[in-house]
């Protein structure tokens, strides 16, 4: 429809209660325009997704990496899903711990533009193909494509490290240039006084 | 020569259901779907010109109803 109320909306609440059951899924809140944000809506889309696989550089990455790339593009029959990958670029997790010492992470990002009919298949086939395997890191994020044009940084609680608070993970910005997420992740590494290696 | 209407393979939550494209003199009806069940009805208006959207929740209770005029409709209004 033209504008989806986040908290209403039945049919967002059933898929983001399908979503959570394949794993570690966030999908964001949309923009409220009760709240004054600017929704856009397509169509026949209704809305357009970003999503965005993050894999750690951990000791299942190099299985993961290979699974992406025959992920470039994928196209299935069956459920009609089309993906393209719209970007794949490297980025920094900074692990928390209670002791105060931030550590550095090396992660990845897939990312992926689906209109919102088709979110449920392409998170499914990332489960089916073993990518949303249990580690604490790896996470799928879903979000409107309107409010993703500059990077974020995302914090998130862990509680499968030892030792570990939580953690914060920079994504770049739809419209950014790879060479100025280079330097915004430079600037993210030393704001939190990591050490990258 | 009468334009050929089509309806979109894909509609805000739901996926064409194919075989449920109906069409008759007044109107085109097509069904969405999402985890199998009826989540929109997207109808086209052949007098007015104009399709209707509707939502029904996943318990099939019909929520809302959008009417989407052509772009070239709105501009020749305003």
């Amino acid at each position: 429809m033209n504008y989806l109320d986040d908290v209403k909306n039945p049919n967002l609440q059933h898929l983001r209660k399908e979503l959570l059951k394949l794993g570690t899924v966030w999908f964001a809140p949309f923009p409220s325009m009760k709240n004054g944000d600017i929704s856009t809506s397509y169509s026949p889309a209704g809305k357009l997704l970003a999503i965005r696989l993050l894999i750690s550089a951990s000791e299942d990455c190099k299985s993961h990496i290979e699974t992406l790339q025959g992920l470039f593009e994928y196209h299935d029959p069956e459920t009609r899903l089309r993906l393209k990958m719209h970007e794949f670029y490297e980025t920094s997790c900074i692990i928390k711990r209670y002791d105060d010492f931030n550590y550095w992470h090396m992660a990845f990002v897939a990312e992926y533009i689906v209109p919102l009919a088709f979110v449920y298949d392409a998170v499914k086939l990332f489960h089916d193909k073993g990518l949303l395997k249990r580690n604490p890191l790896n996470r799928v994020f879903v979000q409107d494509t309107t409010i993703l044009k500059e990077s974020q940084e995302y914090d998130f609680l862990l509680t499968d490290i030892s030792g570990a608070i939580s953690y914060t993970v920079l994504l770049k910005g739809l419209l950014l240039s790879r060479g100025d997420f280079i330097t915004q992740k430079s600037n993210f590494e030393k704001k939190y006084e990591v050490e990258v290696f | 020569m009468e334009k050929e209407i089509k309806v979109p393979p894909y509609c805000c939550f739901g996926k064409l259901q194919d075989e449920s494209v109906k069409v008759n003199p007044e109107k085109i009806t097509a069904i969405y779907k999402m985890f199998d069940k009826k989540v929109h009805e997207l109808t086209f208006h052949k007098n007015e010109k104009n399709w209707s959207l509707q939502e029904f929740s996943p318990e099939g209770k019909r929520r809302c109803t959008a009417i989407i005029q052509p772009l070239t409709k709105l501009s020749a209004t305003t």
